[in-house]
């Protein structure tokens, strides 16, 4: 199986089977990330359609030796869904779905309002950087230095920058939360 | 196992938090297990793959660049290799590529993250500043506040010795324009408060990162290499044994040529002009007419925009890396002494205006104490419209460890409301002029901190968090206080330091000395007689 870069020159030298198979390999993570700060379907295909375009688009500006193409494109996908939302409710202070007002005219899908159900009012209490690195190292499986790469920060602050938000949790979440794990993980009966 | 993968990560840089463990042990795994699943629509998938597949890849083209070797006289045989040698470390290559979407690999590459505490304690109590006094010294502050005693005449009070009060103090007659009109010192000081008058503010978190710069001493050791044998048959340098090369220096002969240094000691790279090289009207003055009539007017000042387009040209045809600053600042405190000026005729306009590329360490702009910004100075000449001179050229690279902060906003307001000389014994009977610096709301910064060795004497530059309070009344207060700014550090030894000295309620604090306004001579002069020499006798008279 071809790495990632090779892919990568093969785009640059203008071969566009190569981008395919980036595609293939990268598109449903990229929507994952995007449905989670969106939580609406069609918004999400839109967005994660302009993050593919811009890749394809700006392919040649991809330096090999700074970064993976995975954070490249976590980067391209996380700056789009922050100027949309910016863009929609010309607000410089709203990044993605958590950001917005309850008075907001907002549109949701309802199933991932159910299963975000039991931790979404924490997400909401985060700052947007701390919540995008929170999905990013919780729910896609991201290492610090590609994290880093994303945020445009040092490994040391992404690290720094979680670990204050997990103090804030540890503040936020009620000890029956805990318990209500522990009957779930099947530790308590 | 990937929740002990993440807390060991964390544990790296903060490993207090181990304290928690179980805690934080079970608020990741709540985050794992409630990650929502999304289903992708697989029609969009083909659509949009489809869609891709109909675009066109312009295949890239070679990157084309050219780096001209400035026309630079060496200083020996081995000075070309060193240059050459060096310029990985000023000219940035990769810019000559930019697009929008320049990828955000700076900091990763240029930050080394350590363990808490790794620069050990930064309180000046074990570690002397370097020589500078800081912010929070109110009295040192307005000791040593050159702006208000380089304002014009009639606004800033001048420090004026009289004839008699000069005689011992090694100088010798009086100083100033003032004395030869007649006039004298009254005595009234300054009491200055300090108000924060802005919003409530939250201090988040009890820790932050702070930041070391690295130096490096590849180049002392390629340098030292390369001019081993440069001895010209004068002395054999070959017998000399761990060479270190602090300073070298690199001159261009041609007109408006530059000289440059790179101090390996400092990692600075210095540029400045060869003022042999460079033509100076006054040359050819022999009389205060010619200086006169050389002098620039207010009008040959460019605008701003041209002075700040001269220097971001100058930067890039130079390839200096500015991808760690923000845009360019212009300072022009010059400008609103001039425009309080009565005689703006007689004004002295500068022939250079400098600018500051500000550093910013991971999208935090780092100040002096003194609430200047703090990067990349450039010093513009407006009557060659040429650059005049670069500073602080460096490779930017740090290092970053955690350090635990003062975080309750109340005790920050206290203390900030503390400074000020109100305290200070001035005598009985004595005018005081008060003052009141108003401070609107804080933003966080990095703010430069210099640790000092006492085994070496060596000084290392740090960079932490703080908060910049502007001065509201800055306006009112310019020609006492002469700052825009007051800095608060906020890592919690060196807070706790200057808390401590600033709140405690001394019986006595020693007087500052203080520039002192004018008085016309109504009072009576106290002038000491002189005696008449003893007459020597002559024994063999």
């Amino acid at each position: 199986m071809k790495n990632d870069l090779d892919l990568v020159k093969k785009c640059q030298n203008g071969d566009k089977e190569s981008f395919g198979l980036l595609y293939d390999k990268y598109i449903e993570k990229i929507y994952s990330f995007v449905y989670c700060k969106t939580h609406h379907k069609e918004t999400a295909e839109d967005i994660v359609a302009k993050v593919f375009m811009k890749a394809i688009n700006k392919i040649d500006t991809f330096k090999e030796g700074s970064g993976t193409f995975q954070a490249w494109l976590y980067m391209i996908a996380r700056n789009t869904v922050i100027d949309h939302y910016r863009t929609e409710k010309k607000d410089a202070n709203i990044d993605d779905f958590f950001d917005l007002d309850s008075n907001d005219d907002i549109v949701r899908d309802t199933d991932i309002k159910i299963k975000l159900e039991k931790v979404e009012k924490y997400l909401h209490i985060l700052k947007s950087e701390q919540r995008d690195i929170l999905i990013m190292r919780f729910w896609q499986d991201m290492s610090f230095a590609e994290i880093a790469q994303v945020i445009g920060k040092s490994e040391g602050a992404c690290k720094m920058n979680l670990a204050r938000t997990l103090k804030k949790l540890r503040e936020e979440m009620p000890a029956d939360m805990f318990i209500y794990l522990l009957l779930v993980g099947g530790l308590i009966r | 196992m990937k929740i002990q993968e993440i807390l060991q990560e964390i544990y790296k840089i903060d490993d207090d938090m181990k304290n928690y463990e179980k805690e934080l042990e079970k608020i990741i795994q709540s985050f794992i297990k409630e990650k929502p699943e999304v289903n992708i629509d697989k029609d969009f998938v083909i659509r949009l793959k489809n869609k891709l597949m109909n675009q066109e890849i312009s295949p890239r083209e070679k990157t084309k660049f050219s780096f001209t070797m400035p026309n630079f006289v060496f200083a020996g045989a081995g000075a070309a290799l060193m240059f050459l040698l060096m310029l990985p470390f000023v000219v940035d290559f990769s810019t000559f590529n930019k697009t929008n979407l320049s990828q955000n690999d700076s900091w990763s590459a240029r930050i080394e993250s350590l363990q808490k505490n790794a620069f050990g304690s930064l309180s000046s109590i074990t570690n002397s500043q370097d020589g500078d006094e800081f912010a929070l010294n109110e009295s040192a502050r307005s000791i040593t506040n050159a702006d208000a005693l380089e304002a014009s005449d009639d606004i800033a009070p001048k420090q004026v010795i009289r004839t008699e009060e000069a005689v011992g103090l090694g100088g010798g007659g009086t100083m100033g324009a003032d004395t030869v009109s007649g006039k004298m010192i009254a005595p009234y000081y300054n009491e200055i408060e300090y108000v924060y008058t802005g919003d409530d503010f939250d201090l988040e978190g009890d820790e932050d990162l702070v930041y070391k710069r690295v130096r490096s001493n590849a180049i002392n050791n390629i340098l030292a290499n390369g001019i081993s044998n440069v001895g010209g048959g004068l002395i054999d340098t070959s017998n000399f044994s761990d060479i270190q090369v602090n300073s070298l220096n690199l001159v261009e002969t041609k007109e408006f040529g530059y000289s440059i240094n790179f101090n390996s000691y400092d990692g600075a790279i210095s540029l400045y002009k060869n003022y042999q090289t460079w033509p100076n009207v006054n040359n050819k003055c022999r009389d205060e007419k010619c200086f006169e009539q050389n002098r620039l007017s207010i009008e040959d000042i460019p605008s701003d925009d041209k002075i700040i387009a001269i220097a971001d040209s100058f930067l890039g045809k130079y390839g200096i890396d500015t991808s760690v600053y923000g845009e360019a600042q212009m300072q022009n405190d010059w400008l609103s002494y001039y425009e309080r000026a009565e005689d703006k005729d007689n004004y002295y306009i500068p022939e250079e205006i400098q600018l500051i590329y500000p550093l910013e360490i991971e999208g935090q702009t780092v100040y002096n104490e003194d609430g200047r910004a703090s990067g990349l100075t450039v010093s513009v000449d407006v009557r060659n419209m040429k650059v005049a001179n670069v500073n602080s050229i460096r490779q930017n690279e740090f290092v970053s460890s955690v350090y635990e902060l003062e975080n309750d906003e109340n005790k920050v307001i206290e203390y900030i409301e503390s400074m000020g000389n109100r305290n200070y014994y001035r005598g009985d009977d004595v005018e005081v002029n008060k003052v009141q610096i108003q401070l609107d709301n804080p933003e966080m910064i990095l703010m430069t901190y210099y640790l000092y060795n006492e085994e070496d004497g060596s000084s290392e530059e740090l960079f932490i968090p703080a908060l910049l309070f502007p001065v509201v009344n800055y306006e009112e207060s310019e020609y006492l206080y002469g700052r825009k700014y007051v800095t608060v550090p906020l890592v919690k030894e060196i807070f706790d330091e200057y808390y401590q000295q600033s709140t405690q309620d001394d019986d006595f604090i020693p007087r500052p000395i203080e520039p002192m306004p004018l008085l016309d001579r109504e009072d009576e002069v106290i002038t000491e007689e002189i005696d008449e020499p003893a007459k020597v006798e002559n024994d063999n008279e």
